[in-house]
C-alpha cells in the first residue's frame, strides 16, 4: 500500500512537473488562415527573409526588447540573443530591405492582434494560450 | 579574365542599355507608383521611424588636410552626421523608403547640407525577389550600403583606401536582388543600373595666376553605374564578388587631361603643357570616359572567436590622369565581450601609367633663368595636382565597445605611409603628398534609434 502510494505520487509530480516544462515553452501562434511552420521558416519569417507561407502573405509581431518571452522566442526560434538579433535588423533597416517585426507591449495584444489580424504571428509562452488560437509551431 | 569581364559587362550593357526614352518612361512609373502610395489611406500603412547618428572626432599630427578634413587642429567634419528614416509598409509586396542625412557637404568643404539619401519603392512578389525603384546606395562594397550607419560595424573609420577609391554614392535607378536558398546558404544576386551626380574633388596646393588659386576644387560629374553583385552568406561568413561598369560625364572648364605634351625649349629641357594657355601643342583631355571596377570580399569567422574581414577593388579606367588603381584591406577582428579590437593594413595604388604621369609632371622642373618659369613650373605642379593617383598604405589599430545593442563607441589609431603620391593629402604651396607619415587618431559614438 505504502509502495503504491509512493508510486501515486510520484506519478502525479512528474505529471505535474512535466506540465510546467510545456507550460512555460514557447508558441507562435497565427491568425486562423495561417499554416503550420516549422523553426527554420519561423526563423525565415522572423528575419524578413519570407513574407509569404504557402502562399500566405505573413506579418509577424513581436513583444518589446527585454521581456523574458521575446529572449527565449529568439534563443529557440531564431538562434540568437538581443544584440545579435537587433544589430541584424539594423543592417537590414538600412540597406532598405524592410523594418524589424511591430513590437507590442504584452502576450494580451499580440493574441489579439493576431485573432484580428489576417497573415498575423505572434509567439507568447504555452500558459498564455486561450482556446481557439492557432498554434502554428512549437519547440 | 578583367577583359572577359569587361566583356561581358558591355554586351549586358547593350541589351539594356536605356534610352532618354527609358528614363522617361521609368520616372513616370516611379511617380505613377509614388502618386498610388500616397493615395492609399493612411490608416493602412504600416509607418516605422528611425534614425542614425555618428559623433566622431579626428585629429592628426600634420598642418594639412589628409582626406579633407583631418589635420593637428582636430575635427568633427569628417566622420560625423544625423539621419532619419521612414519605412511605409502598404502591403506585404509594396513599401516605400525615405532617408535623409545631414554631413558634410560633398561639393564644398564649408558646407553641412541636408540631402535626400534614399527615396526609393520596394517590390517584392515573392520571397525570392526584391525590386527596388528610386535612390539607394548601390551594393560596390560589404558596408557600402550602411556605411553611414555606424552602430553596424566595428571600424572606427572603413579603410579609404578601398571606400574612398571608388566612392560609392547614392544614385537613382533601379535595383534587383534575387535570392536562392541552397544547404545553409543563402546566395543573392544583386543587380542595378542607377546613376547619380558625384564631384570630384582636386586639391590645387599653388597659385597659378591667372588660372587657378590654391585650394579645393569640385568638378561635378553624372556617372551612370549597372553592375552585378553576388553574394553567399553562409551562417556569419559572407563573400561577395561584383563587376561595374561606369559612364562619368564631367561639366564644367576642368577636364580630365589624357596626357601632358612636352614642350622641348632645349636639349634636356624643357616642360609639360598642363594648360592651354601655356604654349604648345595643347593639352589633350576628355569630358567622358567608360570604366569599370571589380570587386572580391570575404567577411569570415576563422575560428578561436577571430574575425577576417577583406576587401579588394580593382578599378579600371582608360584616362592616366583618372583613377586607374586597385586597393584593398585585410582586417583581424576579435570580439571579447563588448569589446571588439581589431588590426588592419590597407593599400591604394594607382597603376603604373598613371603613377609616371604624375611623377614626370611633379618632377619637372624648368630652370629659373628662363622666363615665367615660375608660372610654368606651378603649372606643372597643379597639372600633377590633377591627377587622381595614390600611392599610399594604412596600418590601423582600434576598438569599438559596444554599450547596448543600439550604440557604439569606437577609437582607432592609424599610421597612414605614402609612396610617390595620394590625392587624399592636401598639399602645402610648394609641397608634396609623397614620403608622408600620416598619425591619425580617432574617436566616435555611434547611435541609432
Amino acid at each position: 500500500m505504502n509502495t503504491t502510494l509512493k508510486l501515486i505520487s510520484l506519478a502525479v509530480s512528474s505529471a505535474l512537473a512535466c506540465a510546467q516544462v510545456h507550460a512555460d515553452e514557447i508558441v507562435v501562434i497565427g491568425n486562423g488562415n495561417v499554416p503550420k511552420m516549422d523553426a527554420a521558416t519561423v526563423q525565415k519569417v522572423y528575419t524578413g527573409k519570407f513574407t509569404s507561407v504557402s502562399g500566405v502573405s505573413v506579418t509577424p509581431v513581436g513583444l518589446k526588447p527585454g521581456t523574458a518571452t521575446r529572449n527565449r522566442f529568439l534563443q529557440d526560434f531564431l538562434n540568437q540573443d538581443e544584440e545579435k538579433y537587433t544589430a541584424y535588423w539594423t543592417v537590414r533597416r538600412y540597406i532598405g530591405k524592410g523594418a524589424p517585426p511591430t513590437e507590442l507591449a504584452s502576450a494580451v495584444d499580440v493574441i489579439n492582434y493576431v485573432k484580428n489580424t489576417p497573415g498575423a504571428l505572434g509567439y507568447i509562452i504555452e500558459a498564455e494560450l486561450t482556446p481557439g488560437l492557432n498554434v502554428i509551431a512549437r519547440r | 579574365m578583367v577583359s572577359q569581364g569587361r566583356k561581358i559587362i558591355m554586351n549586358l550593357y547593350r541589351r539594356v542599355a536605356f534610352t532618354a526614352t527609358d528614363r522617361k518612361k521609368l520616372m513616370a512609373g516611379l511617380w505613377a507608383a509614388l502618386s498610388a502610395v500616397v493615395a492609399q489611406p493612411v490608416q493602412a500603412v504600416d509607418f516605422a521611424f528611425s534614425g542614425f547618428a555618428t559623433v566622431g572626432f579626428a585629429q592628426s599630427d600634420q598642418e594639412y588636410n589628409y582626406q579633407r578634413f583631418v589635420n593637428k587642429q582636430g575635427t568633427f567634419k569628417r566622420d560625423s552626421m544625423f539621419g532619419i528614416q521612414m519605412d511605409a509598409k502598404l502591403d506585404n509586396e509594396f513599401g516605400v523608403t525615405v532617408q535623409g542625412k545631414l554631413a558634410p557637404a560633398l561639393n564644398n568643404d564649408q558646407d553641412v547640407e541636408a540631402t535626400i539619401t534614399r527615396a526609393f519603392l520596394s517590390w517584392r512578389p515573392t520571397n525570392d525577389w526584391l525590386v527596388r525603384i528610386g535612390r539607394l546606395h548601390a551594393p560596390v562594397y560589404l558596408n557600402s550600403e550602411h556605411l553611414d550607419v555606424g552602430v553596424t560595424y566595428d571600424f572606427a573609420r572603413l579603410p579609404a583606401e578601398v571606400y574612398a577609391s571608388v566612392p560609392s554614392t547614392d544614385a537613382d535607378g533601379i535595383y534587383v536582388a534575387k535570392t536562392w536558398n541552397v544547404d545553409d546558404s543563402e546566395v543573392t544576386l544583386n543587380g542595378y543600373w542607377a546613376s547619380a551626380k558625384m564631384p570630384y574633388r582636386y586639391y590645387f596646393r599653388d597659385n597659378v595666376p591667372p588660372l587657378l588659386s590654391s585650394g579645393a576644387y569640385f568638378v561635378s560629374t553624372r556617372q551612370s553605374a549597372r553592375g552585378l553583385i553576388l553574394t553567399v552568406q553562409q551562417d556569419d561568413n559572407i563573400f561577395m564578388v561584383g563587376a561595374h561598369d561606369i559612364d562619368t560625364k564631367i561639366f564644367g572648364n576642368l577636364l580630365m587631361p589624357t596626357s601632358y605634351p612636352y614642350v622641348n625649349l632645349l636639349p634636356g629641357v624643357g616642360y609639360y603643357q598642363t594648360a592651354n594657355l601655356l604654349p604648345g601643342p595643347g593639352v589633350l583631355s576628355v569630358d567622358n570616359f567608360r570604366s569599370q571596377a571589380y570587386f572580391m570580399a570575404a567577411d569570415m569567422r576563422v575560428g578561436q572567436g577571430f574575425r577576417v574581414v577583406g576587401e579588394y577593388v580593382r578599378s579600371v579606367v582608360p584616362v592616366a590622369a583618372g583613377p586607374d588603381s586597385q586597393g584593398g584591406y585585410l582586417a583581424l577582428l576579435k570580439p571579447i565581450g563588448a569589446w571588439t579590437p581589431y588590426v588592419s593594413l590597407a593599400r591604394l595604388v594607382s597603376m603604373s601609367r598613371t603613377r609616371d604621369m604624375y611623377n614626370k609632371v611633379n618632377g619637372n622642373t624648368l630652370p629659373s633663368k628662363y622666363f615665367g618659369s615660375d608660372l610654368i613650373n606651378a603649372a606643372q605642379r597643379a597639372g600633377a595636382d590633377g591627377i587622381i593617383a595614390y600611392d599610399q598604405s594604412t596600418w590601423a589599430i582600434g576598438t569599438s565597445y559596444r554599450i547596448n545593442p543600439t550604440s557604439k563607441l569606437k577609437a582607432e589609431w592609424a599610421q597612414t605611409r605614402t609612396g610617390d603620391m595620394s590625392q587624399f593629402i592636401d598639399v602645402p604651396p610648394g609641397g608634396t603628398s609623397g614620403k608622408q607619415v600620416i598619425n591619425v587618431f580617432s574617436l566616435s559614438y555611434n547611435v541609432v534609434f
